[in-house]
C-alpha cells in the first residue's frame, strides 16, 4: 500500500502481508527498489528501506520513477527489455532453486543460497508491472486506432491473458489429473505449496490432504465424468481467450500501420500486456517455491524461518548462521 | 444545547464547555487569546485525545431544522492558536452557503449567532449512529470503528443493525469490512510517520496508514476487520441508553450519535430529531456506499469496480468469502461475489457466468482468471462482499465496471434468471468472428487495411491454436485478398530456417496439408509469427503506408474446405 505524508511516499507491504513472514515482506521492499535498475538502467536504489517491507521514497523521486516506466515500458524497446529481464530471471531462479533442492536432498551446505537475493531483486522488482503497467495510456492509443473506446479497452483486457495458464487454474487441473492417477504424494510434492501463499506449509503439501480436496472435489462434479467437463471447460476457456488476445492483437497491429510510431506502441502492448499477466503468474509460482525451499532449508539449518530476512538465508550459504533466527 | 441537557441529566457526554456568541466574537476578532489558553491548558490535563470543536447554534438540532452537516467541526490539539483557529472556522461556517442554502430549502431563517462547543475529544473502538425509529420495525444502529466521520460524511459503509429491541441482539443486516478507521491522536501519535504502529483503543495496535485533519488515518487490527463493530452486550446498551434519551429530550424519533472508548463506556456525541423527517437524505430501505450509486425505486444499488474482463450478465448472486460460503450453499450459474482467488474457489469460479471480486487492479488473480475462462468480471468490488447480496439478482457488466442489484429482486437462487449477453460491436469496432465455442480453423480479423499495396483491401488472419485442424488453399487466401497470416506465439515456432521454413513446427509436421508452404515468415517481438502470402512489404508499416481506408467490414467467412 501507498502512503504519503510530508513528502515521503511509503510503500507499506507490512499492510497487506502482516500476517506473513518477513521474507515475503523483504521480497517486496527489495524488488521495489531494484526496480530502477531492473526496468531503467538506473544504478541507484528506489528510496530507502525503514525496515523490511517498508520503504520510503521522496515523492519527487517516487513520480519520477513512476512515469519514467510507463513511459519505457509503452517503447518496444522497454517492453522487449522488461520481458527479457523478466524471463532471464525466471530461468535463473528455476535453475538455482534445483540446485538448492539437490543439496537439501543430498545434505550438502547451500552455496547456491547466496546468489538468490541478487536473482530475486530482479525478479521481484517485476511486481511494480501491478501499478505501473501504462494500461490507461495503452486503451488511449487502442482508442485512437479503433476509433472506439470499448473495442480498445477490450482489445487491452485481451491481451492480459497471460502466455503461460493461470496457475489457479493450472493447480486444479492437476488436480483432476490426480483424479485420475492417484499420484497424491506426486501432488503435494509438486504444487501443493501453492494451495496458499506463504512461508508457513499449505494443507496439500500434505497427500493426506490432497486426497481429500481430490474426493471432495469428485462428489462435488459428480465423477469422473464431471471432473472430465472441468477439464474440458479450463481448456476450451482458455484457447478462446489466448485466440482472441491473438485476434485483436492482430487487429491492432493492422490498425497502426501507416504509423512507424504506433506501430512501435502496439508491439508494445503486444509484448507488455502478456508479460504483466505472466509475471503474476509465474511469479506466485516461483514465489511459492523459493519460500518452501527457504523454509525447508531453514529447518535443516534449525533456524526460525519466520524472523529471517533474504540476506540472513543467504548467510546459511557460507555456514554462517542466522543469529536472529537461533534457537527455534 | 441538547448535550447539554443530557449532561445535566446525567448521561454519558464527554466533558467540556460551552463559548457563548460574544465569547466566540471574542475570539473571532483575536481577542480571546487567554480565553483559548484557559482552554489549552484545561485540555493538557483532560483531554489526552484533544479537542473536537463543533458549532452550537439555538437553530440547530430543531424539530422543523436540524441543520445537520451544515455547520463545520474539526478536531485540534491543546494549543492555544490552534483552539483559536478551529473555533474561528467554527464560527466561519455560519455564513456558509451550505448552511444558507439549506435554510432556504426548508423556509426557514439560517442563525446569525453560533456559540461553540469545545469537549474533550473520544477515542471510540467504535461509533456511529443509532435511530430510534426506522420504518416502524423498531431502531437501526449503524456503527463503525474509530470515529464516525468518515460514516456521517457518507466515506464508507458501516454495518447495519436493524430490528426490534429483541432481534438487536442476535443478527445484523450487513457487516461491512472496515480497512479504514479514524482516531484522535495524542499530541505524540500526531508525528508518528505512516507505516509506523499505534494503541488500537481496546488493545492490539493498529497500523497508521494518513493523517487527515488533525485525525490519524488507521488500519484497525485485522481480527476486527470482518467482525461486527459492536457487541451483542453493547447494542443491548445502546439501546437502552437511546431509551432514556428519548426520555429525556421527551422525542421519540431521534437520531443519537454516539461511541464506545476502548474501556467499554458508552457516549453520546449528539443527539437530534430524526433528521430524515426533517431532509430525507436516505430513504427508508436504501443503504449507502460508499464508491456506490443509489438508483432507481426499492434498494437497487450499483457497485463501482473496475472492469476487469468484459460481457454483462445477469443471475443470483452467491457470496464466497474469505473464510467460506457466506450466504448458504452454492449454486450454479450464478454471478460469484468473492475475496482474493484460492484453489479451492476454483470450482465455483468455473460454474459463475460473471464474477466480482473484492481484490483490486486488472492483474489480480481472480481477474486474469476470469479472461482466461472469458467470463465477465469486475474488481475492486470488496463492498458487495456482504451477506444481503446473496441470492440477490444482480447484474454485472464488465466493460463498465459495474455490479448492480437490482430493485426488488427476489430472495432465490433461481439459475433460470441468469442470462447472458453479449454486446454487439459499437460501429467502427475491429469485428472477430468466432465459430462456434471455440476457434475451429482461420478467423478473420475484419479492420479494413488503411491501403492495400494494389488498391485491394488486405487482411491478416489469425492462425487456429496447435492442434486444431485445418487447411486452406493459399491462392483462394490471396484471392480473397488476405496478406498474411498471424501465427500465435503459443504454435512455439523454432526459428530455424531451412528450406521449408518454421511453419513445420507450427503444422506438427504435415507440411502438405500447408497453406503456408511458400509463405515468407516474419518474427513479431512477442513471440508471434506474420507468414506472408504475398511479397512481404520492407519495412513492415510500409505496408499499409497511404490514406486512411473506408469503415470497417466484416470479412466473408473462409469455410473449411
Amino acid at each position: 500500500m501507498e502512503l504519503r505524508w510530508r513528502g515521503v511516499v511509503t510503500a507499506d507491504y507490512e499492510m497487506e502481508l502482516d500476517h506473513g513472514a518477513l521474507v515475503e515482506r523483504d521480497l517486496y521492499g527489495r524488488g521495489l527498489r531494484a526496480a530502477p535498475c531492473v526496468l531503467l538502467d538506473d544504478p541507484r536504489p528506489l528510496g530507502r528501506t525503514r525496515r523490511p517491507g517498508v520503504v520510503d521514497i521522496d515523492v519527487e523521486v517516487y513520480e519520477t520513477f513512476c512515469e519514467r516506466v510507463r513511459e519505457r515500458l509503452l517503447t518496444l524497446q522497454g517492453a522487449m527489455h522488461a520481458a527479457t529481464v523478466f524471463r532471464d530471471a525466471c530461468a535463473q531462479v528455476c535453475s538455482v532453486l534445483e540446485q538448492l533442492e539437490r543439496r537439501l536432498a543430498d545434505g550438502t551446505p547451500p552455496v547456491e543460497l547466496a546468489q538468490l537475493p541478487a536473482l530475486l531483486d530482479r525478479l521481484m522488482a517485476l511486481h511494480t508491472l501491478n501499478w505501473l503497467l501504462p494500461d490507461r495510456e495503452a486503451v488511449e492509443h487502442l482508442t485512437v486506432l479503433f476509433g472506439d473506446e470499448q473495442a480498445a479497452r477490450r482489445c487491452a483486457l485481451a491481451q492480459m491473458v497471460p502466455i503461460v495458464p493461470a496457475h489457479l487454474l493450472d493447480l486444479h487441473q492437476r488436480l483432476i489429473t490426480t483424479a485420475d492417477t492417484g499420484n497424491f504424494t506426486g501432488f503435494a510434492r509438486a504444487v501443493g505449496h501453492l494451495q496458499a501463499p506463504g512461508l508457513a506449509p499449505a494443507a496439500w503439501e500434505d497427500p493426506a490432504a490432497v486426497a481429500v480436496s481430490v474426493d471432495t472435489l469428485r462428489k462435488r462434479v459428480g465423477g469422473s465424468e464431471g471432473l472430465a467437463e472441468q477439464d474440458d471447460r479450463i481448456r476450451r476457456g482458455r484457447d478462446r481467450a489466448v485466440q482472441q488476445r491473438v485476434d485483436l492483437y492482430a487487429a491492432a497491429l493492422l490498425a497502426s500501420s501507416g504509423d512507424a510510431s504506433a506501430w512501435d506502441r502496439t508491439q508494445a502492448i503486444g509484448v507488455l500486456f502478456p508479460l504483466a499477466a505472466d509475471e503474476e503468474e509465474e511469479r506466485r509460482r516461483l514465489q511459492g517455491w523459493v519460500l518452501r525451499v527457504l523454509r525447508e532449508t531453514a529447518a535443516r539449518h534449525h533456524v526460525d524461518a519466520q524472523t529471517l530476512t533474504l540476506d540472513d538465508f543467504a548467510a546459511l550459504a557460507s555456514g554462517r548462521g542466522a543469529e536472529r533466527g537461533r534457537g527455534c | 444545547m441538547v448535550l447539554g441537557r443530557l449532561a445535566r441529566a446525567g448521561l454519558p457526554v464527554p466533558d467540556g464547555f460551552i463559548l457563548e456568541p460574544e465569547e466566540v466574537g471574542l475570539i473571532v476578532t483575536g481577542n480571546g487569546r487567554a480565553l483559548c489558553r484557559r482552554l489549552a491548558d484545561w485540555a493538557v490535563q483532560n483531554a489526552p485525545f484533544g479537542l473536537v470543536v463543533r458549532s452550537s447554534a439555538v437553530e440547530e438540532d430543531g424539530r422543523t431544522a436540524s441543520f445537520a452537516g451544515q455547520f463545520t467541526s474539526l478536531f485540534t490539539s491543546a494549543d492555544t492558536a490552534q483552539v483559536a483557529g478551529a473555533v474561528t472556522a467554527v464560527h466561519a461556517s455560519l455564513a456558509g452557503q451550505g448552511a444558507r442554502a439549506y435554510a432556504e430549502k426548508l423556509g426557514v431563517s439560517p442563525p446569525s449567532t453560533m456559540a461553540v462547543l469545545v469537549q474533550a475529544a473520544v477515542r471510540p473502538a467504535s461509533s456511529g449512529v443509532l435511530f430510534t425509529r426506522w420504518d416502524d420495525q423498531g431502531a437501526r444502529i449503524e456503527a463503525v470503528l474509530g470515529l464516525p466521520a468518515l460514516l456521517v460524511s457518507g466515506e464508507c459503509r458501516p454495518d447495519v443493525f436493524l430490528a426490534s429491541a429483541a432481534e438487536m441482539a442476535t443478527g445484523a443486516v450487513q457487516v461491512a469490512d472496515k480497512y479504514v478507521a479514524l482516531l484522535p491522536p495524542t499530541a505524540q501519535e500526531r508525528e508518528v510517520l505512516p507505516g509506523e504502529w499505534v494503541a488500537w483503543p481496546g488493545g492490539g495496535q493498529a497500523k497508521v496508514v494518513c493523517h487527515l485533519d488533525r485525525l490519524i488515518g488507521v488500519r484497525p487490527p485485522r481480527p476486527l476487520i470482518h467482525q461486527p463493530a459492536v457487541s451483542v452486550v453493547q447494542r443491548a446498551d445502546l439501546l437502552r441508553l437511546a431509551t432514556t434519551v428519548a426520555t429525556v429530550l421527551d422525542e421519540a424519533a431521534l437520531d443519537i450519535e454516539w461511541a464506545c472508548d476502548g474501556d467499554g463506556r458508552t457516549w453520546l456525541l449528539q443527539a437530534r430529531p430524526d433528521t430524515r423527517t426533517i431532509v430525507p437524505a436516505r430513504p427508508p430501505g436504501e443503504l449507502r456506499l460508499g464508491h456506490g450509486t443509489e438508483m432507481g425505486e426499492g434498494r437497487t444499488l450499483v457497485v463501482q469496480g473496475q472492469a476487469a474482463s468484459p460481457g454483462q450478465v445477469t443471475g443470483p448472486a452467491q457470496v464466497v468469502g474469505d473464510l467460506g460460503v457466506r450466504g448458504g450453499p452454492p449454486r450454479e450459474a450464478g454471478v460469484l461475489i468473492c475475496g482474493p482467488a484460492r484453489p479451492e474457489l476454483v470450482p465455483a469460479l468455473l460454474e459463475a457466468v460473471g464474477i466480482a471480486c473484492s481484490e483490486a487492479g486488472l492483474l489480480c488473480h481472480t481477474a486474469i482468471v476470469a479472461r482466461e475462462l472469458g467470463k465477465p468480471c469486475i474488481t475492486d468490488a470488496g463492498e458487495a462482499l456482504t451477506s444481503d447480496w446473496d441470492g440477490q439478482q444482480v447484474t454485472l457488466d464488465g466493460d463498465a465496471g459495474t455490479l448492480t442489484r437490482l430493485g426488488n429482486s427476489p430472495l432465490l437462487g433461481d439459475t433460470s434468471a441468469v442470462s447472458v449477453s453479449e454486446r454487439p460491436p459499437a460501429p467502427g469496432s475491429p469485428v472477430t468472428q468466432a465459430r462456434g465455442d471455440q476457434p475451429t480453423g482461420l478467423r478473420v480479423i475484419a479492420r479494413r487495411p488503411r491501403m492495400a499495396m494494389d488498391a485491394k483491401p488486405r487482411f491478416v488472419l489469425t492462425l487456429p491454436l496447435p492442434g486444431v485442424d485445418w487447411n486452406y488453399d493459399p491462392e483462394a487466401l490471396i484471392a480473397g485478398g488476405v496478406a498474411a497470416l498471424l501465427v500465435p506465439a503459443e504454435h512455439r515456432l523454432i526459428p530455424k530456417q531451412d528450406d521449408r521454413g518454421p511453419w513445420r513446427e507450427a503444422l506438427e509436421g504435415d507440411a502438405e496439408r500447408s497453406a503456408l508452404a511458400g509463405a515468407t515468415w516474419t518474427p513479431l517481438p512477442n513471440g508471434a509469427w506474420l507468414a506472408w502470402l504475398i511479397t512481404p512489404p520492407t519495412p513492415l508499416p510500409a505496408l499499409w503506408a497511404g490514406p486512411s481506408g473506408g469503415p470497417y467490414v466484416t470479412f466473408p467467412t473462409f469455410g473449411n474446405p
